[in-house]
């Protein structure tokens, strides 16, 4: 998929309010019953044991699933992202952004970690800067004012970063919280992307 | 990066059946099936209610899209190749059933783009 054209046919198509508020809508039922689904998947377990972990019917996991439903609380959000120990962030933001989203979806995009396994990756990147030369780039991420997700994120960058490494990257390395796993272990290989 | 890739059926004339399918229903409905597709565009694989398929004829899929209580259903199948999934008509459900012609106009289009490529097109959001 071409996703400038995507993006820009999107875009011209939200400029009808109707469809927009349509959109918005359609969107949110969408985009959540796809995370549930992917997450679910990505930990390997049933709609009964999300509904066991979640205080909930099996039942109603597969309503949440189904991207018809549009009639989320942000009770049952909140439910959800602690049975997966997720972040959960509701806001209002620009269509730009929502487009931005929308057409750069991906499993990973859709499949976040838990915060367990965002420590793990974490670590790795960090063993992997002791062995890499990416100091200068950690330096001007930090320097940037670029939000690097939690605050453990900052403070491992920071750590890396002043850690004492001298040779310069020659391409930006991979985002801890983007990253594929190919490129992950590009990183821990000590090779740049 | 997106994982799916959508396509539309051209008819002999090269007249979008989808296109002309879509911009028929009404703006609520539209902006539906397109953030549906736009979403399984990104999955790696679909929810089972998301999608399912008719007996005796299990190669056509149906994306089973609600809005406003009618049961738009794009009809398509898995191909032609991995990760491509093309639409080949627009129905609406109703009373749970799909007429048998129109399951029969989607298997007679996926014998067409199976044997001509150049029978689709991809999809467009605009």
């Amino acid at each position: 998929m071409n996703t400038d054209l995507i993006r820009l046919q999107l875009i011209n198509k939200l400029r009808n309010k109707n469809y927009r508020d349509s959109f918005v809508s359609a969107h949110i039922g969408t985009n959540i019953a796809s995370q549930i689904f992917a997450i679910r998947n990505r930990r390997r377990w049933t709609q009964t044991e999300l509904a066991d972990k979640a205080g909930m019917a099996q039942t109603r996991i597969s309503v949440l699933e189904d991207a018809n439903y549009e009639n989320f609380s942000i009770m049952t959000l909140k439910r959800l992202a602690s049975a997966f120990d997720v972040a959960l962030i509701v806001r209002f933001v620009p269509f730009g952004e929502l487009a931005e989203w929308v057409v750069n979806l991906s499993p990973s995009s859709l499949a976040v970690p838990s915060f367990a396994e965002e420590q793990e990756r974490s670590f790795s990147i960090s063993e992997a800067a002791s062995r890499g030369p990416i100091r200068e780039e950690l330096e001007s991420v930090l320097a940037s004012g670029i939000p690097i997700g939690t605050g453990i994120f900052r403070e491992t960058y920071k750590e890396v970063a002043l850690g004492g490494y001298h040779e310069l990257p020659t391409e930006r390395i991979p985002d801890p919280l983007t990253a594929s796993p190919r490129q992950r272990q590009r990183v821990v290989a000590g090779q740049s992307q | 990066m997106s994982v799916w890739t959508f396509f539309d059926f051209l008819e002999a004339d090269g007249g979008n059946a989808i296109r002309a399918w879509l911009q028929d229903l009404p703006q609520e409905a539209q902006a539906k099936i397109d953030a549906r597709l736009l979403q399984m565009a990104g999955m790696e694989s679909w929810p089972e209610k998301w999608i399912s398929t008719y007996k005796g004829y299990e190669k056509i899929i149906e994306l089973r899209v609600s809005c406003n209580k009618v049961q738009y259903r794009p009809l398509g199948f898995y191909g032609r190749l991995r990760h491509q999934f093309t639409l080949l008509i627009g129905a609406i459900e109703k009373d749970n059933r799909i007429p048998r012609s129109v399951l029969q106009t989607a298997v007679d289009r996926m014998i067409i783009v199976r044997a001509d490529g150049r029978r689709v097109c991809e999809h467009r959001f605009d």
